[in-house]
């Protein structure tokens, strides 16, 4: 027996009812940015400060393969952490947060504001370009040094 | 223009990012062909010399590999005939809430039509077929062989 109380039409009549938050579209938008900006900060940038501008490979005859470990100072190594967690699960997460954005757009893109839904296609957009990158030779390179 | 025809785009959406998503999980672990790490080599090159693999019906990630590759294979078909309805659906009147949602599942199928004209298409499908392949028969020359 069900015996929640029925409420029946507006459970407070004199209030408006609130417009909707989108808190969960927000959530995924934060979760999209931050997971692209973590992979940057943490495994992207490095790479290129340590190896590229000196025109190497994490991999070089004189010193061997250098794990991120070997060549992170203690503070930097907790801003990997993060990014060697995105650079290997990452890619097939961001295709399901993609279809998250993709339903909730579909579904609700109308009773979103122009800004809410502005961030969520752009927030889309870099995913698809963060998986992208992943999948070409230097985003390998980085997921190979950060495996090693 | 009906709710079914947008709950059939939605579900080849899901069904086309989940063989997506299983074929970046293969792709990460499990082994490849070449010796270089390039998502082309790991594909479509032969094993690295002298490597075997020993396939099993039983291995329950090669039963999702599968399922991938089926979505793999259908989802042109299936994407063309829901771009193609969507789009008659839309010359129609509806209300508007169905009418965004069938409009942006129409664009999603098309967009999937578009990949399968791009080697995204192909590589996911020579892929995930490979790897199902893989899975159940084995790969390389002792594959037979190997306890």
């Amino acid at each position: 027996m069900d015996l929640a109380p029925k409420i029946h039409g507006s459970y407070a009549p004199n209030v408006s009812e609130p417009p909707p938050r989108f808190l969960a579209a927000r959530l995924l938008i934060a979760a999209q940015l931050a997971s692209v900006t973590l992979y940057t900060l943490g495994a992207a940038v490095p790479y290129l400060i340590l190896f590229t501008f000196h025109g190497t490979t994490h991999c070089s005859e004189l010193t061997g393969c250098q794990a991120p470990g070997d060549v992170l100072p203690g503070p930097l190594l907790w801003l990997a952490v993060p990014a060697i967690l995105i650079a290997m699960i990452g890619p097939p997460l961001a295709v399901l947060s993609l279809l998250m954005s993709f339903t909730s757009l579909a579904r609700r893109r109308r009773q979103m504001s122009e800004r809410l839904r502005r961030w969520m296609y752009i927030a889309g957009g870099i995913t698809v370009v963060f998986i992208a990158f992943t999948l070409t030779p230097p985003g390998r390179l980085l997921l190979n040094w950060i495996l090693d | 223009m009906t709710d079914r025809l947008w709950r059939a785009q939605l579900t080849l959406v899901w069904a086309f990012g989940l063989a997506v998503f299983l074929f970046l999980f293969d792709l990460l672990g499990g082994v490849h062909g070449g010796n270089s790490n390039s998502v082309y080599d790991m594909v479509y090159a032969p094993l690295p010399e002298g490597t075997s693999i020993r396939g099993s019906i039983a291995n329950p990630f090669g039963v999702l590999t599968l399922l991938a590759m089926v979505v793999a294979w259908l989802a042109p078909l299936l994407a063309a005939l829901l771009a193609w309805r969507g789009r008659q659906a839309l010359k129609g009147e509806g209300e508007q809430s169905l009418r965004d949602r069938i409009q942006a599942g129409t664009i999603a199928a098309y967009v999937i039509v578009a990949l399968y004209l791009t080697p995204v298409g192909w590589t996911l499908v020579y892929g995930l077929t490979r790897w199902t392949a893989m899975h159940i028969w084995g790969e390389g020359p002792d594959a037979d062989s190997l306890g």
